[in-house]
C-alpha cells in the first residue's frame, strides 16, 4: 500500500487553490492570512469536509523557504481544524516534463512543509508545468511517446524517492483552454505505466478523464470506454472541479459547477478503486459570506450524497 | 525509440515560435514539410489547433501585459521603448512581441530556475538583449534605462532567488547591485535622458537618480565597507543617505 496513513475511507474532501491577493486566496499583508471569503467559507462549511488539500502558489520569486508560508498555512489549517487530515498539491514538481529538471530545492521545501503540517500525501498532475525554464499558462499533458513515458517514469520515481510523504500523481488535463496533445500513445495506458513503474499512488480527476474522452469522440454512453486501462488499483483519490461544455469541448474551468456527467462517471469509477480514501471537491466558488454560488449547490449536494453512500460502503454502481 | 529531441524541439517551437505555429495551423506544415510526410507527423496528428492557437495567444498576452513571472509585462516595463521600437521597425505590437518570443534572447528569460538551462534573467533584461541585438542601436539608451529599472524593480520585489542580473558594467557588492550610466548628447536629446544615472539595488529596495562619477565611487566604496562588516568606516552622511534610501 503506497498510502499507509489512512486505511479507511475519509469521505468528501475540499481542494483549495489560494493565490496571493485574490478574493479566494491568501491576503499577503502582515505575513499572510486567509482572505475574508475563504475564512467565511471555512467557518460555514468546514464540517462538510473530512479532509482538505491546498494547492501551492508561490508568494513571489524569492527564496523557496517554508517559513515564509507558515503564517498563511497556519491560518488555513487552524481554520479548517488543526488535527484533521490534509494533503498538498505541489505545483512545482513538473512531473510530466520531457527535459531534465533539478529537484533538490523543491523536495527540501515540500518536505519541510510536510513535517510542519503532517500532509498525508502530495499530489500533482502528470503535466508539463514549465518548459525550458518558463512557466506555461496551463500545464500541458506529457509527451505521449515512448521516450516521453520513460522520462515521466524516471521523474516521478525520483520524486517518490525524494519526498518524505507518499506521492499521488494525477491524470492530466487535456482541454484546459491552453493545452494540446503531442504523441500517439493512449493517455490512460501511459498514465498507468507511469504510476505502476514509479510505484506511486494515483489521483483521478474525473473532469480530466472526460476531457480526454471528448477529444477522442467518446461522449455520452461511450464515456466509459477504455477506462479499464487506468491504474484504479492504485487510485487513492478522485478530484471533481467545475466543468463546462463550451463549443463542443469539455472544459475544466474550476468554476465550482459540477456537470451531471462528472457525477455519473464518479459513480462508475468509485467501486473500481478499492484503495480510494477520498473524493475531493476542488476549487469551490463562493461569495464573501462563504456561501457556494447558487448554480453549484445542486450537484454539490448530489456529490455529497454519492460520497456519503460510498464512505459507508454502499456506493451504487451507475 | 522515437526521436525525442526532435519532438521536444517541435514542442518548443509550437509554444514560442508564432511563424512555426502558424505554418502548422494554417499550412499543415512542419519544418516546411506537410505533416503527413514529416517524420514528426505521427506525433503531431492529435494536436488540437484551437488549443494551440490559445496557447500562443496566452503566452503572448503574459509577455505583453504581465503574469507568469513576466512582472508588469512589456507594456508595463517599456512604456516608452515599445512604441519607439514599433515606430523604428514598422511592426505592429503583436509582430514585435511574437518576434521577440521566437528569438534566442527570449530564451534567456526564465522564471523557473530548475530546468537544465539553469537560472535566467528577468523579462526586462531579456527584452533589452533583444532590442539591442536585433532592432535599432539608436534605441539602446532608452531601452537600457527602462530595462534596468524593470529588472531591478523585479529583483527588489523578491526575484533574487530566481533571476540573475547580467547587464554589462554591473558592480556587485555583497547583496547590492549597482550600475552607472553616462548618456551622450544624442541620447539626452532623443530620449530626454539625464547626463548620468545611477541604479542601485539593495536587499528589498531599488533607487535610481543622478549622481556624479565621484559620488558613485564613494557610494560603492561605502557598500564595500558595509559588505565587509565595517560600516563604521563609512562617512555618516553616506550611511544616512543609504538608510534613507532603504539600503541598510
Amino acid at each position: 500500500m503506497v498510502l499507509g496513513k489512512h486505511a479507511h475511507r475519509l469521505g468528501l474532501g475540499v481542494g483549495m487553490d489560494l493565490p496571493w491577493g485574490e478574493r479566494i486566496g491568501f491576503d499577503p499583508r502582515d505575513g499572510g492570512r486567509l482572505s475574508e471569503s475563504v475564512s467565511a467559507f471555512l467557518d460555514r462549511n468546514r464540517n462538510e469536509f473530512a479532509y482538505m488539500f491546498v494547492a501551492f502558489q508561490p508568494i513571489d520569486y524569492g527564496a523557496l523557504d517554508s517559513r515564509r508560508y507558515w503564517q498563511a498555512y497556519d491560518s488555513l489549517f487552524d481554520s479548517f481544524g488543526h488535527d484533521r487530515p490534509r494533503a498538498f498539491h505541489q505545483t512545482m514538481l513538473n512531473s510530466g516534463t520531457p527535459e531534465a529538471y533539478e529537484r533538490a530545492e523543491v523536495a527540501a521545501f515540500t518536505n519541510a512543509l510536510a513535517r510542519r503540517y503532517g500532509f498525508s500525501w502530495v499530489i500533482e498532475d502528470l503535466g508539463i508545468w514549465s518548459f525550458r525554464g518558463k512557466s506555461l499558462p496551463y500545464p500541458l499533458p506529457p509527451l505521449l511517446t515512448e521516450v516521453g513515458r520513460d522520462k515521466c517514469i524516471e521523474g516521478v520515481a525520483a520524486w517518490v524517492r525524494l519526498l518524505d510523504v507518499p506521492l499521488s500523481i494525477e491524470f492530466p488535463g487535456f482541454t484546459e483552454g491552453g493545452s494540446f496533445l503531442v504523441g500517439n500513445l493512449d493517455a490512460f495506458e501511459f498514465f498507468a505505466d507511469v504510476v505502476r513503474a514509479a510505484e506511486c499512488s494515483a489521483t483521478i480527476d474525473v473532469g480530466h478523464v472526460l476531457a480526454y474522452q471528448w477529444l477522442l469522440g467518446r461522449t455520452g454512453a461511450r464515456a466509459v470506454e477504455g477506462l479499464e486501462a487506468l491504474p484504479l488499483e492504485r487510485c487513492i483519490e478522485f478530484h471533481l472541479s467545475g466543468c463546462q461544455i463550451v463549443d463542443g469541448r469539455f472544459r475544466d474551468l474550476h468554476h465550482g459547477v459540477l456537470l451531471d456527467e462528472q457525477l455519473e462517471l464518479l459513480r462508475f469509477l468509485l467501486p473500481m478503486a478499492p484503495r480510494a480514501v477520498g473524493v475531493t471537491y476542488e476549487d469551490p466558488v463562493y461569495d464573501t459570506s462563504g456561501q457556494l454560488v447558487p448554480k453549484s449547490v445542486r450537484n454539490f449536494r448530489r456529490l455529497r450524497e454519492i460520497v456519503a453512500d460510498w464512505s459507508l460502503g454502499g456506493a451504487k454502481i451507475g | 525509440m522515437d526521436d525525442h529531441n526532435a519532438i521536444v524541439e517541435s514542442l518548443g517551437r509550437m509554444l514560442f515560435d508564432a511563424m512555426y505555429r502558424s505554418e502548422f495551423i494554417e499550412g499543415g506544415l512542419v519544418d516546411g514539410i506537410p505533416i503527413a510526410e514529416s517524420p514528426l507527423g505521427p506525433y503531431l496528428a492529435r494536436v488540437d489547433v484551437r488549443e494551440l492557437t490559445q496557447v500562443g495567444s496566452r503566452i503572448r498576452s503574459a509577455v505583453l501585459t504581465g503574469g507568469d513571472g513576466s512582472g508588469l509585462g512589456l507594456r508595463g516595463h517599456f512604456k516608452r521603448t515599445l512604441p519607439a521600437a514599433m515606430a523604428a521597425t514598422g511592426w505592429t505590437e503583436r509582430e514585435l512581441v511574437e518576434r521577440y518570443i521566437a528569438s534566442p534572447h527570449f530564451a534567456s528569460f526564465r522564471d523557473v530556475p530548475y530546468s537544465a538551462l539553469g537560472r535566467g534573467v528577468t523579462l526586462p533584461e531579456s527584452f533589452y538583449r533583444y532590442v539591442t541585438a536585433a532592432l535599432s542601436e539608436n534605441l539602446e539608451p532608452l531601452v537600457y534605462d527602462e530595462a534596468v529599472t524593470g529588472a531591478f524593480k523585479s529583483m527588489a520585489a523578491g526575484g533574487r532567488a530566481t533571476f540573475d542580473v547580467g547587464f554589462g558594467g554591473l558592480c556587485s557588492i555583497g547583496a547590492y547591485h549597482a550600475l552607472y550610466r553616462v548618456n551622450d548628447a544624442a541620447a539626452m536629446d532623443s530620449w530626454v535622458l539625464p547626463a548620468t544615472r545611477m541604479y542601485l539595488l539593495g536587499h528589498r529596495s531599488f533607487i535610481f537618480g543622478a549622481v556624479s562619477e565621484e559620488g558613485f565611487a564613494q557610494l560603492t566604496e561605502a557598500l564595500r565597507l558595509i559588505a565587509a562588516g565595517t560600516p563604521e568606516q563609512c562617512s555618516t552622511a553616506i550611511l544616512e543617505r543609504l538608510r534613507r534610501w532603504g539600503m541598510l
